[in-house]
This record gives C-alpha cells, structure tokens and sequence, in this order.
C-alpha cells in the first residue's frame, strides 16, 4: 500500500497555476529584500527564506483548478500589487485605541502594527519562569531543550512550503513574528494575546504574521490570536502559525479573526502533537472578504488528542474557506472537528475537511461535523468530507447538514414578547453553543462572544430583515 | 368596559383553502372563555391567528385587543400588549437556556411598557417560587428550553412562563392534550391561580375533561370554521355526553 500524499498541490496542467500581479509584486519585494541584507544572507533564517522562495516562484498561486482549491478563486487577490510590510512605515497607534480588541486578563500580550512588532503596546514581564514571549526575529537558547535554539529548531518545521504557496511566500519574507515557548511543566494563570493590527493606511499592503509555538512536555498553556483591520484599504494577511505540542502538554487556541470586509486573509495552523497531548483550536471567522483558513493538525504521538472548533458567521459579499487536513500518524489518538457556518446576504461558505488515518494509526477515533445555516436565499454553503483511511481498526465519523433558522423557534420567541432581531440573535447564539462552550476560560468566552454578537447585530441589520 | 377581545367576523385561509368563515366573539376582562370543536373545526387556527402565526392569510373581519387592532401587531408586539398563546406544540430550542429565555421575555415585555427591568439576580427568584406554585422542577429552568421535555412538561413550562409574564388575556390551545391526569390537574391548578378580575381566558380544547377542572364562564361550540352554539358552562357537558354530532342536528333543523 502506498503511503498518502497530503496537502500535495498536482501541477495538472497550465491553468493549474496563476501568478498576477501580486507574484510580481512578491518577486521584487524579494529582490529589494536580497539587496537590504548586507551580509546577512548566510544567516540560517535567510537560507529558509531563500528555500521558501524558490518553492513559491515555481509554484505561483494556487487556482480552483486543484481540487483543494475547487471553491476559492483567487483571481481578486492576484490582481492586486501589494506593497509588502515594513519597519519604518509603521504607523503609530495607541493602546486606548486598541482597548476595545485587548484581552484584559491577558498575561502577556504581543501586538504587531502592519506587520512589526510595538514593544510600547506589548507587555510580557508578567510571566512565570520558564514561559517565554518574545519577538521571533532574535535567537532564543531554551536550557530546557538542552541550549538549543528554540527557533532554528523548529521554525518551518511543521509549516512546509514546498507545497503550500501562501506558506512559502510567509516563509519567504519572515522577518519579525511571535514566539511563545512554554518550558516543562510551566502552566499560565491567564491566556496570552497576540494582537495583529492592519492599519489599512493609503497603500495596499500585505503582512506576514509568523507565530511558533513551543509547549514542552506537561506544559498548559493558552493563546488568543486577534487578527483586526482599521481601514478602507483592500490588504493580505498572510499568517502562519506553527505549533508543537509535547508528550503529555495541552495548548488551547483561539482565533478571533476581525479583518475588515476588504480584507484578503490567507491562514495556516499546522500542528504536531506529541504522545498524550492535548490540543484544542476554536476559531471565529467574522471578518475579511476573501478567507482561506487552513488546519493541519498531525497527531504525531500515541493517545493524543486534538479538537478543531470553529464558526464562520458570514454577510454580505464574503467568502471563507475552511480547509482541514487532520492527520492521524499513530494509534489511540481522538480528533474532533467542529465546523459550524451562519451565512447571510451574498456570503458564501466553504467546508473541505479531510481526515487521514495512516497505517500505524490504528484505533483512531476521528469525528468531523459540519452544520450550517442559510440566512437568505443568495448564500451557499459547499462542505466536502474526505476520509483517507489506510489502517483497518479505526472509527471515523462525519456528517454535514444545511438548514435554514428555525421558523417555528423564531415564532415561539417572538410569541413570548423578544424582538425579531434578538430572537434570531438568541437562536444563532444557540447553534454556535457547541462551539463557543469549548473555550473553558470564562473570560475569554465572552471576549469572544462580544465580537460574535455584534457580528450577529451587523448582519441582521445589513440584511434589513 | 372595554372589552378585552373582540373578533368580528373573522375570515381566514391557509393556501387558497378558506379555514375560519367569519368568527364573532367578545371576551370581557376576568372572563373565561372554552372554544370546543372536533379537529379540523379551525379552532387552532383561530389561536395562531390571534398570536400571530404568519401562516395564514386572514380574508376578512378584524379583532381588536383592548381597542387596538391586534392584526396589525408583530407576534411580540401582541406580547408587549399583553397577549399570551400557551402552545400546543410547545417548540423545543436546543441550546437556548431556560433561565435566560424567559428573563429576556419578561424584559422586553417590560420595555416595551416602559417599565424597569428585572436584573439578574432577582429573577432567579422569581422564577423560583412561580415554579414552586406550579410544582415543577427547578432543574428545568436551567437546561434548553423545552429539549427533551416530556409532554407534560413542556404545558407546564408553558403555565410557568405564563406566570411570570402575567399577561391579560391569555390563550391555551389545547393545552389538554398528551396530559395525564395528575399534570392536568398541575396545570389547571396554575391556571386557577391566575384568574383575576383583569385577566382574560381562552380555553381551545378538543375534550370536557379540562373544563372540569378549569370552569369556564362561557362555552363556545365550533363547526367548520364557525361558532354555531354558545351557552353558559353547562354546554361542554351537554356535548360531552350528546357528542358532536349533536349540534351538527340541530343545525340542520334550524336551517
């Protein structure tokens, strides 16, 4: 039996590929890049760029053509030159400014500006021994991985840009990113925010946020990624995260994505837990015109387990893709995927979730449901399962179902005296029950839960139902 | 007095198929009123139209609710006003909490009067002791509503909402059915409980058993989208033991 190829982008043919403008843009944003180094460019994270370039020159975009592709078109974004993200155009921002967007309780908090890190906005100095927060741009020694360094140790090692475009094109310009290592057996009292601010200043512009998380054996951790655009501007935000999860450790993960409704983002969550460890994403899709959001979480340990929650509440012209590879390498793991959709006006929603159980992976337990709610008449919603199963002992479940809101539970609300508007908020509040109740820390429940609402709000009155 | 309900010859149709044929009915404050008829009669249909079922398409005629014209009023409007429709089909809603559902009722209720609202914590107390009247189980209150409920729970989650918004006229369209005995008692019990000078009753039941246990001031029989008899409390019982059938006769003699 041959083993499964995942994620492999085919080049079929010629349509297969696209390059437009903004591959243009990219390959002089590289070249301006290779000029600035002044003998840097022997440095190991250069030799990562230059590698990650290579793969995205010859890959060009990715088009519907692929399969994995077959429900986003990226014709609207290609056209555009983007101008890439740098330090000294850095627009100032203050923290009231912000304030609506922080999590209070936050222990420690990075805020990137267009792309650069903002020390005077970010704050890390109340964090236990042995949890590090720190800009990515500058080695880290972990005594606790014996003096290695933390960053070339696993840096691109979970994010693979031979075969990913918008992971090669990440890589190829990483500069400045967040990294948060956890030390064994260190444990935070509160989540840590990564707050990535798109200022949407005259020109068009694309940002590459980079974050890698390192969490050593049994430790627990949490961290809240905000992705906020402020202005009118169309921009890319092109994220990758990395996450390693070791034997017997738990990261929870939230994304609370706010970009603005010009806005293109492109994302990817790549994941490796180790024996026993215990992973949990939930995601909010609420902002952007055009969203890709990739999960690919490898269960790369015995007996470990990953949950993947997410809601996508969708209006007017938007569009999100939410594409998921989870990838069972060894026995006795559990994954659970959560994908709930809302959509309304023209929006349209897309589920493509794959689930692979390799040969060793046997006694797998992977379960995958997609639910969705149509609003209007002109949203449409495509969801497509793939189980890839080369192991024989395994139970794998999915299922997808699209309805519309309950009219009769609309009625029934109404009939007890609960305005149209809130009525409908109460019963999409109760479909994304599931989602929401998994984030354990109350407080950033209801951070999210605020964005979620006034999500609701916007759409309910932008549809004038 | 004004009167709290007054319909008049009300006409109504569902998909081009005519239902009610020109209803007349007055019902003045602290009145209890029975609509009894066999299924098909249109007496539901009378009850979601009078809460405000979008379903049916209404022909003719007009119903006024203390002088105003009730079918103009979106269904939480008619609440706002007072109204209430106990359901015969209660409707389950998964992840909608209990608690929280019926507070945001009775504060938009209260809003919509202008009246203060009811905060977090006192509701609980509330709600409390309604349920305690109404013999229900606290536990409840703090799941989903009605998911999961049995019969007789969910008209008494019906009894108990009702309670706590304290409407003044209040409709129960067959809340009789699928009831054993004891939760009809339960739930006739609340309903007593209720009756007050200002408030109004309109009772849809297909069956005499619960006019037993809620006596009501007034019976009407309905046939065919029609009211063809109304009498005094007596009548249910007459047409329980006379049957249907009984006034369909006499009709016809008359005609």
């Amino acid at each position: 039996m041959t083993t499964p190829q995942v994620g492999n982008i085919q080049s079929t043919g010629i349509l297969s590929v696209a390059r437009g403008e903004l591959y243009s843009s990219a390959v002089s944003a590289f070249e301006l890049l290779e000029k600035g180094l002044n003998g840097q460019a022997e440095k190991p994270i250069h030799q990562l760029r230059r590698a990650a370039f290579k793969h995205f020159s010859s890959q060009g975009f990715p088009t519907p053509r692929l399969e994995e592709w077959s429900y986003t078109n990226l014709a609207s974004l290609i056209k555009h030159s983007l101008v890439r993200a740098s330090a000294s155009a850095a627009p100032t921002l203050s923290l009231a400014e912000l304030e609506p967007y922080l999590l209070p309780h936050a222990c420690a908090r990075l805020v990137f500006v267009d792309g650069v890190l903002v020390s005077e906005l970010s704050h890390t100095t109340d964090l236990p021994e042995g949890v590090v927060v720190k800009s990515l741009s500058t080695p880290y020694q972990s005594y606790q991985n014996g003096g290695a360094d933390v960053v070339s140790k696993f840096l691109g090692r979970g994010a693979d840009s031979s075969n990913n475009a918008f992971i090669a094109l990440n890589t190829a310009f990483l500069e400045d990113g967040a990294l948060i290592h956890f030390g064994k057996k260190t444990a935070i009292a509160a989540p840590i925010q990564l707050l990535f601010v798109t200022t949407g200043s005259a020109v068009k512009f694309a940002s590459a946020p980079r974050v890698l998380i390192v969490a050593d054996e049994f430790s627990q951790g949490s961290v809240v990624e905000t992705h906020l655009g402020l202005g009118q501007q169309s921009y890319l935000t092109n994220s990758v995260v990395e996450v390693f999860v070791g034997a017997e450790a738990k990261l929870e993960h939230l994304k609370l994505q706010l970009e603005t409704s010009a806005a293109y983002h492109v994302a990817s969550l790549t994941t490796e837990l180790a024996r026993t460890a215990r992973f949990t994403s939930t995601q909010f899709v609420l902002g952007g015109l055009l969203v890709r959001n990739e999960l690919m979480p490898v269960l790369r340990g015995e007996g470990a387990d990953c949950v993947l929650n997410c809601l996508s509440l969708l209006a007017g012209d938007q569009h999100a893709d939410n594409f998921t590879v989870v990838d069972h390498a060894m026995p006795h793991c559990e994954s659970t995927q959560v994908f709930k959709g809302v959509y309304s006006g023209k929006s349209r929603g897309v589920f493509s979730g794959t689930i692979v159980v390799r040969k060793d992976a046997q006694k797998t337990n992977a379960i995958q449901n997609n639910a969705s709610i149509l609003l209007s008449e002109t949203a449409t919603v495509d969801t497509k399962p793939q189980l890839k199963i080369w192991a024989d002992d395994v139970k794998c479940t999915h299922g997808a179902t699209v309805g519309q809101l309950d009219e009769a539970g609309l009625f029934y609300l109404r009939s007890r005296g609960i305005p149209k508007g809130e009525a409908y908020r109460m019963l999409v509040r109760a479909f994304s029950e599931d989602v929401v109740t998994r984030v354990s820390d109350e407080k950033l429940r209801s951070y999210a839960e605020f964005f979620m609402m006034n999500k609701l709000q916007e759409m309910h009155v932008r549809d004038g139902e | 007095m004004q009167a709290m309900l007054q319909i008049d010859n009300l006409q109504a149709s569902i998909e081009e198929k005519e239902i009610l044929k020109g209803i007349n009915l007055t019902i003045n404050p602290g009145e209890v009123h029975a609509i009894m008829g066999v299924n098909g009669s249109g007496k539901s249909t009378l009850a979601n139209i009078l809460g405000g079922r979008e379903d049916y398409r209404v022909t003719g005629g007009e119903v006024k609710f203390l002088g105003k014209d009730l079918l103009e009023m979106a269904p939480e409007v008619r609440a706002g006003e007072g109204l209430f429709l106990a359901f015969q089909y209660p409707v389950e809603l998964p992840g909608v909490n209990g608690m929280y559902f019926l507070r945001t009722a009775l504060n938009s209720i209260k809003k919509y009067r202008g009246e203060a609202e009811m905060g977090v914590r006192d509701f609980p107390v509330l709600l409390k002791e309604k349920a305690r009247l109404l013999q229900l189980d606290d536990s409840l209150i703090n799941r989903s509503v009605n998911e999961g409920f049995s019969g007789g729970e969910k008209k008494r989650n019906e009894i108990l909402q009702m309670s706590v918004l304290e409407p003044k006229l209040c409709i129960l369209d067959e809340t009789d059915s699928g009831l054993d005995i004891d939760a009809l008692q339960i739930v006739a019990d609340g309903v007593n409980r209720l009756r007050s000078p200002e408030r109004s009753f309109l009772i849809i039941t297909h069956y005499q058993r619960l006019l037993d246990y809620i006596v009501p001031d007034f019976v009407h029989v309905m046939i065919d989208g029609q009211i063809v008899k109304s009498g005094p409390k007596e009548l249910a019982l007459e047409l329980e033991s006379k049957g249907y059938n009984w006034v369909r006769e006499q009709m016809s003699t008359v005609a």
